[in-house]
């Protein structure tokens, strides 16, 4: 792609103005300096190191590629408009996340205002044959979960970042993303009570 | 159990399934466990629960689509900008046009009186759509912002 090129030749250019050593060392810190002093090639940098977390979080959280790719594309627009607001003491990705949480959520109001969108259980990929079924139940489970909850499984199962990076993420205390995620697979739990044969629970829960 | 509550426990061994608990955290849940059989059984549906969302993988994205993000991105980015000029410059195209053909509405002794009302009065109307759209979008933006607090 011509332009990815151009972009790239930028790159280059920018990295021989100040060393290209150097350039490659740089901190997530001094590279946001560098944005907040306007630089876009810097942004490139960062956008590309998190472009991928940014995707599939949303993707949990809206159901939809297309959906998933315009949010997370969007939030890291809005994060650049944005980046002098940002404190360079503090991590990048759980500010960033915030925002683009908030864009999945307004969207996620509209839609659900609109129609009711049936969610693509395709989203999770079915390599093999087996447990088919069993999975796209889950992913309906996890889609029906709360919202506060379902962020939780993602982040956790399905971007496996630990309690402490959550905790930081979301902003909430560790305690309290342990005894959330402990519900939510309760709750992940019961649906799938039939399919895994745990049938003799629904006795025992009285 | 004695003294921590069965609860507590539960979301102890929930964390320990998550790799997340510590040396005195571990030996509470494997001590608990070979006492409680409710929270052994708990304990065994839990992993097989959790060995089948460790299967399951959010479906991949077209190759081409990482390739092509930042430059989406940066795109975006460069195309704000595009239409925030485009924008101020239509508006003031608009208003003056607007202004000038109300001139020459008023003005123009050709037209008849009810046709010169009418299209004063569909133009003011548009003007007054117009102002009320961009006022919606920017409140109801600007509001939404503090909505974010679900259920």
């Amino acid at each position: 792609m011509p332009q990815e090129r151009a972009l790239e030749g930028k790159l280059v250019v920018c990295g021989v103005q100040s060393g290209m050593s150097e350039r490659k060392t740089l901190s997530e810190k001094d590279l946001l300096k560098l944005v907040q002093a306007g630089s876009r090639e810097a942004y490139g940098e960062v956008v590309r190191k998190y472009m991928k977390s940014a995707y599939y979080i949303a993707l949990g959280i809206v159901h939809n590629h297309q959906d998933a790719l315009d949010l997370s594309q969007e939030a890291f627009v809005k994060a650049f408009r944005n980046i002098k607001k940002f404190n360079t003491d503090k991590a990048f990705f759980p500010w960033f996340y915030r925002l683009m949480k908030n864009l999945c959520l307004d969207h996620l109001r509209k839609r659900d205002r609109r129609v009711e969108v049936p969610l693509e259980e395709s989203q999770v990929s079915c390599e093999d044959e087996k447990n088919r079924e069993l999975k796209a139940t889950l992913w309906r489970g996890i889609a029906a979960l709360p919202f506060e909850q379902r962020e939780l499984v993602i982040l956790r199962y399905f971007q496996q970042f630990s309690y402490q990076e959550i905790a930081e993420i979301t902003a909430k205390p560790v305690g309290t993303i342990m005894s959330s995620l402990y519900y939510a697979k309760k709750k992940l739990k019961e649906i799938l009570a039939k399919h895994l044969g745990f049938e003799r629970e629904n006795k025992r829960e009285n | 159990m004695g003294y921590r509550n069965h609860q507590q426990i539960k979301e102890l061994i929930s964390s320990y399934m998550d790799g997340e608990a510590d040396e005195k955290q571990k030996k509470i849940v494997e001590i608990h466990l070979k006492e409680c059989p409710e929270c052994q059984r708990e304990f065994e549906e839990m992993k097989k629960l959790e060995e089948v969302m460790g299967q399951m993988e959010l479906k991949k994205p077209p190759k081409e689509t990482w390739q092509v993000y930042w430059s989406s991105v940066y795109n975006r980015l460069e195309r704000r900008i595009g239409w925030i000029l485009f924008s101020i410059g239509a508006i003031i195209l608009l208003f003056f046009g607007g202004y000038k053909a109300v001139e020459g509405i008023i003005q123009d002794q050709t037209t008849p009186l009810l046709l010169k009302v009418g299209i004063l009065a569909a133009m003011a109307g548009l003007a007054v759509l117009l102002v009320s759209i961009l006022r919606e979008r920017l409140f109801v933006r600007k509001r939404e912002r503090y909505e974010e607090v679900e259920k």
